[in-house]
């Protein structure tokens, strides 16, 4: 479903490379893979590149097997909207529209006219529908999170990339969050690949990846 | 739309700079709407006073008579004035034609002497259409006193009326008996004993200083003018349509005769209105200019406190030129709501300052005051709104160009 081949993506810090150098991976549709890695690792500079929010100095980008990491912007943001979903670690809800509206954002944005059914669907699914006329600040962040969930998968997308998204919570909060993220990721096919260096997702990833310093380390 | 609701939901969260911003641009409209409204009032009554005070829509002369001084009455003259404003009447577009002669010469009372500029008009017609009853006797104030009265009809009667400081420096009122002295078309001098009639507040002093009026068998008398008349002044039936009248009744008139509609005659209107022009105009620009600011201010700012969120934005695919378009509709908001609070505002202060009934000093160069009284004029309303709104869309530009290009992956690391 998505693919990495070869990614790197640099910057200068004070005379040293920092960045991702020379990464190739592949997520399957319908599962969950972790992207696990210290601090400083580089799996945020990953996840953006294979989400089209930066382009790699090298290596490629592939979607149901089609190259996009060399597209112009235009297509970039069309697919941005309709086949990739973004979770961040501080939730980024839009503050002044309430959780109904935060998941109907991505479906309107889309033309797609049924945005308030299916919106209100996504809101159930994740366990809201009671909360749907509150504002983000109305919301535990676990909650939240929730919210990015379902605004994530809106436009039914083919890959959700998720950038450490239990950091901002506690343990009981974070774990039923990923047991919701592996449960939709079967549900839908999407395929979920999640940064953390929480134990919690490693455990419920179907696959681990490891980076160090930029690089994969081989599978033990 | 969904850009046009976030807009909105964006503004009204930071509820005091938004209502801030709106002051500013309701003071803008205010400012705009009071000052374009003087200007566009100052316009119409001296149109008015132009058109009123003897020119008509349409002046008939000849061309000759523009370019420089007659030596003599009438020497660049219509011939044929008479039969030429029987003509103009019977056009379908005229309302009146009136035929003047225009001439000088003294006016004396005994020893004393004073030079004039006469006006010989049709008494009858000329009341009808212009100013000139208004003048000699404003309701209960005639500058003459109670026996005050306008030319009489009768082409027999020798009478004039004087310009309140024409009669002035001669102690003549109205009985006074006078003497018109002027050259002939032929260059010989004739004289015509005149009474007085009634005395005449044309509005400027320098007018009220020199002019007189007189019947046109008075004027035609004095300086043997036959058939002959100086111009004809042309009343249309559609007075906005005298630019375009202009062309055809020249046509009607000759060879011999131009026709100019009023305001290529009227110098003094050109002037007032291009002085208005560039004091308003330099105004309007200082006012742009600080609206400009403001808003680009507020929405710089606002672009500043939300750079994670308008990153977020584009993560899930708005592409830069909704960002643009998402800073437009947060100034095109700002813009609505300020326009429509200083339109509430000019309403009730115009209503305030009528009700006041202020009586203000003759502005420069005229004889008398008036009160104030502000025009409700839908037209400056829709110009201040459009200039406000062009200024503001304008001033969205810059905070949108900077959210449009907003890098994302630095947008999304910005805490
Ligand atoms: N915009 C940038 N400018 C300069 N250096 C950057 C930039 N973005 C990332 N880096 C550097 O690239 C390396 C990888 O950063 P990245 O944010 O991808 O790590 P990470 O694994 O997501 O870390 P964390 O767990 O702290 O989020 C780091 O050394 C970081 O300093
Ligand atoms: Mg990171």
């Amino acid at each position: 479903m998505l693919e990495l081949r070869n990614i790197t993506r640099t910057y200068e810090l004070g005379g040293e490379r920092a960045g991702v150098f020379g990464v190739s991976l592949a997520v399957a549709a319908g599962t969950v893979a972790a992207l696990a890695g210290p601090s400083g690792s580089g799996k945020t500079t990953l996840l953006q590149v294979a989400g089209l929010l930066d382009v790699p100095d090298e290596g490629e980008v592939l979607l149901e097997g089609r190259l996009i990491s060399n597209l112009p912007e235009r297509e970039r943001c069309a697919l941005r909207l309709e086949r990739l979903g973004f979770v961040f670690q501080s939730f980024n809800l839009v503050p002044v529209l309430d959780a109904l509206e935060n998941v109907m954002l991505p479906l309107q944005l889309a033309g797609r006219p049924e945005a308030r059914e299916r919106a209100e669907h996504l809101l159930a699914r994740v366990g809201l529908a009671d909360r749907r006329h509150h504002r983000p600040g109305q919301l535990s962040g676990g909650q939240q999170q929730r919210v990015a969930i379902a605004r994530a998968l809106a436009n039914d997308p083919k890959v959700v990339l998720a950038d450490e998204p239990t950091a901002a919570l506690d343990h009981a909060h974070g774990e039923p969050l990923l047991d919701l993220m592996a449960r939709l990721a079967r549900e839908t096919g999407a395929a979920f690949l999640i940064a953390s260096h929480d134990p919690m997702v490693l455990d419920r990833a179907d696959e681990v990846h490891r980076l160090r310093d930029g690089r994969l380390e081989a599978a033990p | 739309m969904i850009l046009a609701h976030l807009a909105f939901r964006s503004v009204l969260r930071q509820r005091r700079r938004s209502l801030l911003t709106v002051a500013v641009l309701a003071t803008g409209f205010l400012a705009l709407a009071l000052a374009g409204g003087f200007a566009q009032q100052t316009f119409q009554g001296l149109a008015e006073g132009a058109i009123r005070g003897g020119l008509g829509h349409v002046q008939i002369l000849n061309p000759a008579a523009l370019s420089g001084d007659e030596a003599q009455s009438l020497e660049h003259g219509l011939p044929e004035g008479e039969a030429l404003a029987e003509r103009l009447r019977r056009d379908p577009a005229v309302a009146e034609a009136l035929p003047r002669i225009a001439f000088m010469g003294l006016l004396t009372e005994g020893a004393r002497s004073v030079a004039f500029l006469g006006t010989g008009v049709d008494p009858e017609r000329e009341a009808r259409h212009m100013a000139s009853l208004d003048q000699v006797a404003d309701g209960a104030q005639a500058p003459g006193g109670a026996g005050s009265r306008w030319l009489s009809a009768d082409p027999d009667a020798r009478e004039v009326v004087l310009g309140t400081g024409l009669a002035a420096s001669l102690k003549a009122s109205v009985g006074s008996l006078l003497t018109l002295m002027a050259t002939t078309r032929d260059g010989a001098l004739n004289a015509v004993d005149v009474e007085v009639v009634g005395l005449q507040d044309l509005g400027l002093k320098e007018l009220n200083d020199r002019s007189l009026a007189v019947s046109l068998a008075t004027a035609a008398q004095l300086v043997e003018a036959g058939p002959a008349r100086s111009q004809i002044s042309v009343v249309l039936k559609r007075p906005e349509a005298a630019a375009a009248e202009a062309p055809r009744l020249a046509a009607l008139a000759g060879k011999e005769a131009a026709a100019l509609p009023w305001f290529e005659r009227a110098s003094f209107y050109r002037q007032v209105k291009l002085l208005y022009l560039a004091i308003f105009g330099f105004m309007g620009l200082v006012l742009a200019l600080v609206v400009l600011l403001a808003t680009a201010n507020t929405l710089l700012m606002s672009v500043m406190e939300r750079v994670r969120e308008l990153g977020t934005l584009r993560a899930l695919g708005l592409r830069p030129g909704q960002l643009l378009a998402l800073l437009q509709w947060e100034g095109a908001l700002l813009g609505l709501a300020g326009s429509a609070a200083g339109l509430a505002l000019t309403l009730l202060l115009r209503a305030g300052l009528n009700a006041l009934h202020l009586q203000l000093p003759p502005p420069p160069g005229t004889s008398h005051g008036y009160e104030l009284n502000i025009h409700f004029v839908p037209m400056v309303y829709l110009v201040s709104f459009l200039g406000l709104q062009l200024v503001v869309q304008l001033s969205a530009l810059a905070p949108g160009l900077k959210a449009a290009r907003l890098r994302i992956t630095d947008a999304l690391r910005h805490v």
